[in-house]
């Protein structure tokens, strides 16, 4: 699915970036060089689109693609303590590529690269009815930041996930007296969305990304808040996602749900938001059963509605909170609570990301678990630039 | 008090507009040049904590290395090591650029993204909102941001290419962006600063894999912990050392030249002030019947005391306010002169223009009307204790006067002897030598009224047999007046004494270079890489060049030298490494460990050789070691002689090239001497080598002539602004001999017209008058001919000791002696015009209307 | 000697102008005096007096008239021929006896002479000798301020006749002096012209000393008014 959210905070810089090229050139061609990058705003000629499906290819696949403009590792979880401590976590590294492969010049310097790494660390505390979010930037160069696929491992200076066995991977970051270190164990293998991981976001052909999950990644590990030191277990989930170009002019936003049930099932759902306040029709989701098979879901197969309305005290955003997810096919039907309400990231893009504990029912039998919901674009509209 | 008692201060101020119009010339003069130095001072005090600011930002650590720099490596360990403290890397140099005014401006290779806490340029909204630049750092080479304000001056907008001339090879650039700082000051910061990506520098300055130093912000909470932590991590010969002890290195080079700038900018303040105090003086001296009536209708003592001082107050305000806008004028020149001076000696400023603190303005404004008061108070005394209605003979009142000259030349003989003897006998520092210096001065010149009458009945003799009654009646007449024309004489004398002083200091200064230069230019010729400005650190010459240069036709020897900038204990050292088996003979040893040839050979040996200025400045002596940070850690070095040298105040350290080339593993040469071939054209053999080898490195190759041209054309350029406060110190002098003699004149009208009537004729008026004034002019400058001699070796043998570490020899020249008398005469003489064609437009009866 | 009067001034006015005010001194004043005369002028405060003698003695310049002495216009005289004329043909003596502070006795008495450009040496015997003739030769080498008034005075005389003037101008020379001294000083001074037979005119509002002149003029208002002769 798409965290088109992600596309932003990445847009952010990506626009920066993209306006630069837009201005000037390197020597020799510089001049014809700069004359074709001043001809369209936006950099997109030259990378690699998905515009249709493809399999993927494990392991290369886990590493970067950097043909594409856009990548993200998306690491998020619910984790306890032995007497039951609630902790949620995310940890996310997004890549962004300055210029198109045909444009980028052969350069001699280590520090010279065309990837941009940005990374979120955020944990939320529930005992301690905290949350604390972090954010950093670097060069994917010098080793200071960057992805690999084998051993898979992804990281910016010392944030990081790596493979330490098969199915196994060791997740580390730590900031300001927080400190967070996990062994995830996948449970699943790696699950593709939409067509064998093509994920349609639009109607025009290349608006679309290539994107699977590890849904159900077991965690063991310990969390460290200032002197304070908790030994956590739960479970984690992965998204990797890469493309160039996403979101059509009049999509916003998107609201995205990662669930966890306790009989072992995963679900993933996004909405798409529209300008006139709709559901984008390329809105969608995946049903991951105990087993590993899929089955998607489209726009018409499911319904998410919210029930309150939060408003947050950093940006003065209003984010629909608590929410009831109906999905008739699945005789599924989940009511999600947050486990805090003020889970929003107020950074370079503000967003609100957040563990949510779940209970409802399936095939009429009570079911429980717990998730992560991304809520996007509520704090500043995003005007369909993306 | 009544208003009608102003009317008096004011009419007369109004009535004497010439006196007027001359004390406020004589403030302003005064506090223009004080303000004007200020300003440059500050404006350079400024620009220099701006450039450091621009470069240093707010770092208060940095790690560095020898000359080859920090491996890439060791700052991305450092930024995965989980410090999470801000670190930052750095890679600087210097450009230049025809698109860009040609001047040298510093290029700063950052990391974006380590950048905001260090320096905030980058980051101000605006910066972000024209969406420049930060993401084309990474991918385009070449791509450099500079100020707005620069891109305005020279036209250049994001996407424009320009030539950027790095290490004496051009190569293009590319504007990606202009930044637009926050606020104003970081705005006047980064004027001429240039910024890239770190990967563009690399590539530009051909330093692949190499950072110059890595900036830290270490908290103040457990900083020696976090210092800890960040040196556990360090590989061996990497030293982490206090931001601040670079920045009062840099502080210090140019802290001396002000003090000495503001010394010489208050001198004129000094001049000033006998002033102010002569024609105070004398209008009250000419009121005192006025004075007296006023007392005798019941005026209180301390009503005149206010008045006068009042009358002091409004023209010290005028005067005041018109020396800060004078000031302010000058101070622009000035300005241009200081940071060309530190351009050439110290340090590059990113920052030229001249910035007006508010403080100057104030303090210059404070200053002159703490000097009108100052200067008035005594004769604001003498009018508040007028008797009421006592009427005075003049001779009454000289007699008393007489006294009170002997007093003040004893007590200006003790204050110029306890000034020496401080001076001569106590280790003080520099603003308290100054001091001392004025004390002497000043001191000497409070003798000159007393010896002055002393010295005329002798002068009266031998001018009467000379040349009749006139010869006698002028040095009487310059005695009788002795104690009103005595401020005005000792300004004088102030005023040519220290021209004589600076113009010995200087001529003796340029003396010594000379000989220096003598000394150690033996080769033919000189090269190194161009730069845009002098002070910049020296840049390598490519190792093919220097393949070429050793096997050029015609050349029959070729040394090499390496000069670097390098850490120690001590902060930057600069070394100068080279290979020349003769430059132990070749140097002007202060004090050395044996003969030269043994001095020499323990130099090759591995010991070195420090020059004078290091040697004062870190209080080293001939036998210590001084130590120095190597690649292979901190090493110590043995000191076998100290020797002159005036290239730098900061001082440098010598040693043989194979030393430094062991201990610092660099290669690298920046510039080389080589003799010519017997019979060889050393001309030709320069400009074909400059047009030959700047094909691939721009160099400067110079003839020993044409070296030592330039470098006494740096040293004059040093000195313009001391001959330029000279020359308006003598012009506030000259200002009072003229309104000291006005005044003069005006008191003895009187005496004019019974001259007249008893048949003085009009030639003889003049001849009077200029006997005078003439006389008192050259009393001035022949007083002034010990003075001037004492305080130019003061200036050599002390200040210029204690402020860049110098000593100088005296080199005695008639010149300055011969020129200084001149101007004093001249001096007295012009004065005396005015006065003598007033006299002698008036009409005896007019004149003996006093009646 | 001739019937022609030795000065003569004729339709003699000059004015002084004070800021925007201007005052006339003398008005078309006219005077003959003969040679050896002696001549009072009587007159108050600011009738004009010091005016006449400063003209006489050219050292103020008239507006209009003529002023004659033996025979030479000094109006039409330049500065310079006036300074000579002065030099050479007039003694002063002033009120305040206006003597050189710095100068000794005997050398201001020979001030006139050496500034003339008389050898020193003869100047200094000259002015010896007058200093013998008003009772001060002992006081030769003190300096003026250590005179009394009427000392200082007397010194005046022989500075006023050192150079053997035609004409002695006194202006008011008992007015700063008590009576007692002023007899003397007047008996000085008529004994020293008379005998040489010199003119002197003198300005005075001392009827007592106007009494001793062979003429008193009166002053009034700028014109001249022959009172009588007290011959």
């Amino acid at each position: 699915m798409t965290k088109p959210l992600r596309i932003l905070l990445f847009l952010a810089v990506v626009a920066a970036v993209a306006t630069a090229l837009y201005f000037s050139f390197p020597a020799r061609e510089a001049e014809e060089l700069a004359a074709q990058v001043r001809a369209t705003p936006l950099v997109m000629e030259g990378f690699t689109r998905a515009s249709q499906p493809r399999p993927f290819d494990f392991p290369m696949d886990l590493g970067p693609h950097g043909d594409y403009r856009t990548e993200w590792w998306y690491y998020i979880g619910n984790l306890e303590t032995e007497d039951g401590r609630h902790f949620g976590f995310e940890l996310t590294f997004f890549r962004v590529a300055l210029l198109p492969p045909n444009l980028a010049t052969s350069r001699s310097s280590e520090w010279a690269t065309n990837q941009i790494y940005m990374a979120h660390f955020a944990l939320t505390d529930v005992a301690g009815s905290q949350f604390h979010a972090f954010q950093r930037y670097s060069r994917g160069a010098l080793s200071l930041a960057g992805a690999q696929a084998a051993p898979y491992r992804v990281w910016l200076e010392d944030w990081q996930v790596e493979q330490t066995g098969a199915a196994r991977y060791l997740l580390r970051a730590a900031n300001a007296g927080l400190a967070i270190e996990l062994l995830l164990t996948d449970s699943k293998g790696p699950v593709a969305h939409g067509e064998e991981g093509y994920s349609q976001k639009g109607p025009e052909q290349g608006n679309a990304s290539y994107y699977y999950s590890q849904t159900r990644l077991l965690a063991q590990g310990s969390i460290h808040i200032a002197d304070e030191v908790f030994a956590v277990s739960g479970t984690a989930w992965s998204d990797h996602e890469y493309s160039t170009s996403v979101l059509s002019t009049n999509q916003v936003g998107w609201d995205w749900f990662a669930i966890q049930l306790e009989d072992g099932s995963e679900v993933m759902l996004y909405y798409i938001r529209r300008a006139d306040g709709s559901i984008d029709p390329f809105s969608s989701g995946t049903l991951v059963a105990q087993d590993g098979s899929t089955q998607s879901l489209a726009r018409q197969d499911f319904a998410i509605e919210s029930h309150t309305i939060w408003r947050s005290p950093h940006s003065g955003a209003e984010y629909p909170l608590g929410w009831t997810i109906t999905i008739p096919s699945a005789d599924l039907q989940l009511e999600l609570t947050p486990f805090l309400l003020d889970q929003e990231l107020n950074l370079s893009t503000i967003y609100w990301e957040g563990a949510v504990q779940i209970s409802g029912t399936k095939t009429g039998q009570p079911v429980a678990g717990v998730g992560y919901v991304e809520l996007t674009g509520y704090a500043e509209p995003f005007s369909g630039d993306f | 008090m009544p208003a009608s008692l102003f009317k008096v201060a004011w009419s007369y101020l109004l009535a004497h507009p010439l006196q007027t119009i001359l004390m406020l010339l004589g403030i302003s003069l005064g506090v223009a040049v004080a303000v004007s130095v200020d300003v440059a001072n500050a404006s350079a005090s400024r620009a220099f904590d701006l450039s450091v600011e621009a470069v240093v930002g707010r770092s208060t650590h940095y790690i560095s290395a020898g000359p080859n720099g920090i491996d890439e490596a060791v700052y991305s360990d450092l930024r995965r090591a989980g410090l999470e403290l801000p670190i930052a890397p750095i890679l600087s140099l210097y450009v230049s650029s025809p698109d860009l005014g040609g001047i040298a401006l510093q290029l700063l290779g950052v990391d974006p993204f380590a950048e905001e806490p260090f320096r905030n340029y980058l980051y101000s909204e605006e910066t972000r909102a024209n969406a420049t630049a930060i993401g084309a750092f990474y991918s385009l080479p070449g791509a450099i941001l500079i100020s707005t304000e620069l891109g305005e001056l020279y036209g250049l907008a994001p996407g424009d290419m320009v030539q950027l001339n790095i290490g004496g090879r051009a190569t293009q650039g590319v504007i990606a962006g202009l930044m637009e700082p926050r606020d104003a000051l970081s705005q006047r910061a980064l004027e001429y600063l240039v910024l890239a990506d770190l990967s563009s520098v690399q590539e530009l300055s051909g330093r692949l894999g190499v950072i110059e130093r890595i900036d830290l912000i270490l908290p103040e909470e457990g900083r020696a912990a976090a210092l800890q932590r960040v040196e556990d991590l360090l590989p061996a010969g990497l030293q982490i050392l206090p931001a601040e002890g670079r920045n009062l290195a840099a502080d210090q080079m140019t802290s001396a030249f002000r003090t000495n700038l503001t010394a010489l900018s208050l001198l004129g303040l000094v001049v000033g002030l006998f002033l102010i105090y002569n024609t105070m003086t004398f209008s009250v001296v000419q009121r005192r019947q006025t004075f007296g009536t006023l007392r005798a209708l019941g005026v209180s003592g301390r009503e005149i005391f206010i008045l006068v001082l009042g009358e002091a107050l409004l023209v010290g305000l005028v005067g005041s306010i018109l020396g800060v806008l004078l000031g302010v004028l000058l101070g622009r020149g000035a300005v241009e002169q200081v940071s060309q001076t530190i351009n050439d000696i110290f340090f590059t400023l990113t920052v030229r223009e001249a910035s007006l603190p508010l403080s100057s303005l104030v303090k210059g404004a404070a200053l002159g009307l703490a000097a009108t008061l100052l200067a008035a108070w005594i004769p604001a005394t003498e009018a508040a204790n007028s008797p009421p209605r006592r009427i005075l003979s003049r001779s009454q009142l000289e007699l008393l006067s007489g006294k009170i000259l002997g007093r003040l030349a004893l007590l200006g003989a003790s204050m110029a002897a306890l000034s020496g003897g401080l001076l001569a006998l106590v280790e003080i520092g520099l603003i308290a030598s100054f001091a001392c210096t004025f004390g002497v001065t000043i001191g000497l010149a409070l003798t000159t009224p007393w010896i002055t009458q002393r010295l005329m009945p002798l002068t009266a003799r031998l001018l009467g047999w000379a040349i009749g009654p006139l010869g006698r009646l002028a040095p009487r007449e310059v005695a009788a007046s002795a104690s009103r024309t005595s401020p005005a004489m000792a300004a004088l004398m102030v005023a040519v004494a220290v021209t004589i002083g600076a113009s010995l200091m200087i001529s003796s200064f340029r003396g010594s270079v000379i000989t220096w230069l003598d000394q150690i230019l033996s080769n033919d010729i000189y090269g190194s890489v161009a730069g845009a400005s002098l002070a910049e650190p020296a840049v390598p010459i490519e190792p093919q060049l220097i393949e070429r240069i050793i096997s050029w036709p015609g050349v029959e020897a070729v040394h090499l030298l390496r000069n670097i900038e390098v850490d120690s204990p001590y902060g930057p050292i600069t070394i100068s490494a080279n290979d020349n088996p003769e430059d132990g003979a070749e140097q002007l040893y202060v004090v050395k460990q044996g003969s030269e040839s043994e001095v020499w050979e323990a130099v090759q040996a591995g010991a070195v050789m420090i020059s004078e200025p290091l040697a004062n400045r870190l209080g080293l002596r001939m036998g210590n070691s001084i130590m120095l940070f190597t690649p292979q850690g901190e090493q110590s070095f043995p000191i076998v002689a100290v020797f002159r040298d005036y290239t730098s105040s900061q001082g440098n350290v010598t040693m043989w090239l194979e030393t430094y080339r062991r201990l610092w593993n660099d290669q690298a040469v920046t510039a080389f001497s080589a003799r010519v071939s017997p019979g060889g054209d050393v001309d030709a053999l320069v400009q074909a080598m400059s047009a030959e080898l700047s094909r691939d490195q721009f160099l400067n190759v110079r003839s020993n002539a044409g070296l030592r041209a330039e470098t006494l054309e740096v040293f004059d350029r040093t000195f313009v602004i001391t001959s330029a406060l000279q020359i308006i110190t003598t012009g506030v002098a000259f200002v009072g001999v003229l309104s000291a003699m006005l005044a003069l004149q005006l008191e003895k009208q009187r005496q004019m017209g019974i001259l007249k009537a008893i048949g003085l004729s009009l030639r003889q008026l003049w001849v009077l008058t200029l006997l005078e004034t003439g006389l008192i002019g050259a009393v001035a400058g022949l007083l002034a001919l010990p003075t001037g001699y004492i305080v130019a070796e003061i200036l050599l043998q002390l200040i210029n000791k204690r402020s860049f570490g110098w000593s100088l020899q005296m080199q005695l020249d008639s010149a300055p002696f011969i020129q200084a008398l001149l101007i004093a005469v001249t001096a007295a003489l012009l004065a005396g015009l005015y006065p003598a064609f007033r006299a002698s437009r008036r009409s005896a009866a007019e004149a003996m209307r006093f009646d | 000697m001739t019937d022609r009067p030795f000065i003569s001034i004729e339709e003699l006015s000059k004015s002084y102008t004070e800021g925007e005010r201007t005052h006339a001194v003398l008005r078309a004043a006219s005077l003959q005096i003969r040679r050896g005369e002696f001549v009072a002028l009587l007159g108050s405060s600011g009738s004009g007096k010091s005016t006449l003698l400063n003209l006489l003695s050219g050292i103020d310049a008239a507006d209009s008239g003529a002023i004659w002495v033996e025979g030479q216009d000094l109006i039409a005289m330049k500065e310079a021929e006036r300074t000579l004329f002065r030099r050479r043909h007039i003694g002063f003596v002033f009120q305040f006896f206006n003597l050189l502070p710095t100068l000794t006795v005997l050398e201001n008495v020979a001030l006139p002479l050496e500034l003339a450009g008389g050898s020193a040496k003869d100047a200094r015997a000259k002015a010896q000798a007058l200093l013998d003739q008003v009772g001060l030769a002992n006081r030769a080498a003190s300096y003026p301020d250590l005179l009394s008034g009427g000392e200082q005075q007397r010194v005046a005389l022989a500075r006023a006749l050192v150079h053997d003037p035609l004409l002695v101008l006194a202006d008011e020379p008992t007015g700063n002096l008590d009576e007692e001294t002023g007899s003397q000083v007047m008996d000085l001074l008529e004994q020293l012209t008379r005998q040489e037979r010199k003119n002197l005119v003198m300005a005075t509002h001392n009827m007592e000393n106007a009494r001793r002149a062979d003429r008193v003029v009166n002053v009034r208002e700028g014109k001249l008014v022959e009172s009588g002769s007290n011959v």
